[in-house]
């Protein structure tokens, strides 16, 4: 599995975080919400600029 | 104990290595990994599950609104409903009672692969076989407070590289037969014999079961996980400061719940689908006709709806209340109380590539219906003396 399919996976996870805290807007799933949005930002500015592929691997 | 036996494990020392035993990366996402549990716990778990306690008590607000699981659902099946469209309706019913659990079954899931590719020492302690392995798995699934179905997830993810089946099954059955809010609330409510014989025989599913039923398995390592991503969160990087180690640990975090979302969200669909067809199969009403029926063909009957039934946490009681409240007998209550949590459809969708094919999983679900007979007779026979 290639990171592109990790990043659909996210798309999918944050369809199904979206539809959890529709209904059950509870504190926890706000806070992961928090942590997942600058991460997957960091994550796709990585993939953009082809950081992963310097790095001579998927992460670093 | 969770916490304790991860405690313990970090302080064990590797021999004839290199890698030094912890590192910030191993720290940072064992803190996580916790941190996200408690989260989970403190922000919405134990609220759901005292929500639910309210509604078993009779002290809800809104009686007339519980639907066909005695509990409040979005989207009511009514009588009228098509057999389409009240399947639509029972999915929806419960994806939704699942939302939470599910999604951070997810991240529970993600933060624990992250760990156990990272830090080697814990992914041999999920490799353990045999009784061990179940009982450590069980130990590990406790403090999750989740359903089967939920804990499939979160063992399935855990596991996916090189868990053994036996710490596989172990999470999933610890977490849905041994969570303590659901005993204690089951003493307050039920005859002693009911919950006495239903953790007798949870004790016996993940004790001797399992590790029969684990032996079985063709293949001893069954991969869930394989690939290029994955093994590139295994990096040790002793030069990264407490920062950058940091956003390393988000950032595998969060590939990683992606990486599982990715072949389980579609599976949880299926998973569900199919226990929505067997709700509008087997509706509430059947319950209500089969009460005068021989008691043993009632234990047979409500071992074999319960086998087949997946419930969220802690809907196994509510269910035992309806059974109460019909009138039936403490082994109708306690093969229900067994079957229903236990392993089921949505797990077997979920488990079938870690256990090697369906022939696990069918023995597996096969031995829960037995067992819930076994429940039942047992919580009838011992009812005179407890």
């Amino acid at each position: 599995m290639t990171l592109q399919k990790s990043i659909i996976g996210i798309v999918l996870f944050a369809v199904q975080l979206g539809i959890a805290i529709y209904f059950n807007a509870s504190v926890d799933l706000k806070v992961v919400v928090a942590l997942a949005i600058p991460t997957l930002a960091y994550i796709l500015y990585k993939y953009f600029s082809k950081k992963y592929d310097q790095d001579a691997g998927p992460i670093k | 104990m969770f916490i304790a036996a991860a405690t313990r494990i970090f302080t064990l020392r590797f021999k004839a290595t290199n890698t030094p035993t912890v590192n910030k990366e191993n720290i940072i996402k064992a803190t996580m990994l916790a941190a996200f549990l408690l989260l989970f716990l403190l922000g919405s778990r134990f609220q759901a599950e005292a929500n639910k306690v309210v509604c078993l008590e009779e002290k809800c607000e809104k009686p007339h609104a519980h639907g066909e699981l005695n509990f409040h659902e979005q989207f009511p099946v009514e009588h009228q409903d098509s057999f389409g469209v009240a399947t639509v309706k029972s999915s929806a019913n419960f994806w939704i009672a699942n939302a939470s659990g599910m999604t951070f079954a997810l991240v529970i899931a993600g933060a624990g692969l992250s760990l156990v590719l990272s830090y080697k020492r814990i992914g041999s302690f999920l490799e353990t076989r045999g009784l061990k392995g179940a009982a450590l798995g069980s130990v590990i699934g406790m403090p999750l407070n989740m359903c089967a179905n939920c804990s499939a997830v979160a063992s399935v993810g855990i596991n996916a590289r090189s868990g053994s089946a036996e710490s596989t099954l172990g999470v999933i059955l610890g977490g849905a037969l041994f969570n303590f809010i659901g005993i204690a609330t089951m003493f307050t409510l039920f005859d002693p014999a009911v919950v006495v014989s239903r953790i007798v025989f949870s004790l016996m599913m993940i004790l001797i079961v399992v590790p029969l039923v684990s032996k079985t398995i063709v293949s001893r390592q069954q991969s869930v996980l394989n690939d290029k991503v994955a093994n590139a969160i295994s990096c040790y990087f002793p030069e990264k400061t407490f920062l950058q180690t940091m956003v390393k640990a988000f950032e595998d975090w969060l590939i990683l719940t992606g990486n599982l979302a990715i072949k389980l969200l579609p599976l949880m669909f299926l998973g569900t689908v199919l226990v929505a067809l067997f709700r509008v199969l087997f509706p509430n009403e059947v319950l209500e006709e089969i009460g005068h029926y021989n008691p043993l063909l009632v234990i047979v009957i409500i071992s074999f709806i319960g086998t087949f039934l997946s419930i969220p946490v802690l809907f196994e009681i509510l269910l035992g209340t309806v059974l109460l409240q019909l009138g039936f007998s403490n082994g109708a209550i306690a093969a229900m109380l067994f079957t229903a949590p236990s392993y089921g459809i949505f797990t077997m969708v979920l488990t079938r590539e870690k256990l090697g094919g369906y022939k696990v999983p069918i023995i597996l679900i096969a031995t829960t219906f037995l067992f819930g007979i076994g429940t039942g007779l047992l919580a009838d026979f011992l009812t005179p003396y407890l």
